[in-house]
């Protein structure tokens, strides 16, 4: 009989009325049997899938090993061709492949020096333009302007923090 | 082989269709149950458990597979069924009217109770066990629904919540006492008749009687 909902909901109200919260918590749950589980209709996975279109998440190639496991062996496969193919011929290969990328590096560590000095004037240009502005700027009038804007900033940054939580809510 | 949730959220990420289909199929009555239960409109709940599947998979990346995936999809399944809540209207929920879920009950599959002789027998406790959900606050009821019919722990539930677990406690034995007053009020008092609340409130029938 203790499988009873009857039962079950005499032993849950006893329980509460006694104050013995555990005993009322397995009491409502042998009665709470009786409820019935809602059920989506029929078609409900084909409703979701049709919705889902082009909304599911990409698929990632790599997600699958036996890709990744072609892919691996296509490169060994090649590396393993390349070599055979030239022979002894390999070693000059490499010798000429880091000569020309030495080369290259060369010939780029000159323009970048080139680069960065004439980045360094123009600084010194923006750096002066900077000092006439902050010699502008240090009157009363402009300093309130500037607490001013700060302030304004400040009060729509705060804003801008309550209402993303709203947003995401 | 049954693959675990974790296994087939890798093959959906994936793009396998096929894990789309059984994650929804293994999740989609526990959704449906949980959004129903607080909404407590048939026509909506299925729209918004729909929308609690395709929100779930359009960020399939974002799930940590630390977590159980059916924690991850009952939380968006309740923030989509408050947000809808908070759409609509404040809830105003009165005990007197008929309530919407029981007209959710009736239209829809029961798959917890083993025969039609046993819906007819206990109709009348489902009856006033329905109408007592049906009046706690969605705070209340989305609990009692996670707790007592989709057997969740009170950790998963916690988690699902993101509640303390000492919150989800006292709430659920409030939600309780406010259902036992209720079903006390409707003649289920300890002693059937005898009890202070069927005596002020005379049961219905004798089939309402316990015992």
């Amino acid at each position: 009989m203790a499988h009873d909902p009857r039962h079950a909901v005499r032993d849950w109200l006893e329980a509460e009325h006694a104050g013995q919260p555990d005993a009322a918590d397995r009491a409502f749950a042998r009665a709470a049997a009786v409820l019935p589980r809602l059920q989506p209709s029929a078609r409900f996975a084909d409703a979701v899938l049709a919705r889902l279109g082009g909304s599911t998440a990409a698929p990632d190639p790599w997600a699958s090993w036996w890709l990744r496991g072609l892919i691996g062996a296509a490169l060994v496969s090649v590396g393993v061709l390349v070599v055979s193919l030239s022979g002894g011929g390999w070693i000059s290969a490499v010798i000429g492949s880091v000569h020309s990328v030495a080369w290259g590096l060369g010939h780029a560590g000159t323009a970048v020096s080139a680069w960065v000095g004439s980045a360094l004037t123009a600084w010194a240009g923006v750096a002066h333009a900077a000092v006439v502005l902050g010699r502008l700027l240090s009157g009363p009038g402009a300093i309130l302007m500037l607490i001013l804007n700060l302030t304004v900033a400040a009060a729509a940054l705060t804003a801008l923090r309550r209402l993303v939580p709203m947003q995401e809510n | 082989m049954t693959l675990s949730d974790a296994q087939l959220v890798e093959r959906a990420i994936g793009g396998s269709q096929d894990a789309y289909r059984a994650l929804t199929d293994r999740h989609a009555s526990a959704v449906f149950n949980v959004i129903a239960r607080i909404v407590r409109e048939a026509g909506a709940a299925e729209e918004l458990a729909q929308d609690t599947f395709v929100k779930a998979f359009g960020a399939l990346r974002s799930f940590d597979p630390a977590y159980k995936f059916i924690n991850w999809i009952l939380r968006i399944a309740h923030n989509t069924a408050i947000d809808y809540l908070r759409r609509r209207r404040p809830d105003t929920v009165s005990i007197d009217e008929e309530t919407p879920s029981q007209a959710v009950a009736e239209a829809l599959v029961d798959d917890r109770e083993a025969s039609p002789f046993d819906r007819a027998a206990h109709a009348d406790l489902r009856e006033d066990l329905e109408t007592a959900l049906a009046a706690l606050r969605p705070e209340y009821r989305r609990l009692v629904v996670m707790r007592y019919l989709e057997d969740l722990s009170y950790e998963d539930i916690a988690e699902i919540l993101d509640l303390p677990m000492g919150t989800v406690k006292s709430h659920l034995h409030r939600a309780r006492a406010e259902m036992a007053r209720l079903m006390a009020r409707g003649g289920w008092g300890p002693g059937g008749g005898t009890s202070d609340a069927a005596v002020c409130n005379p049961p219905r029938g004798p089939a309402r009687r316990t015992g």
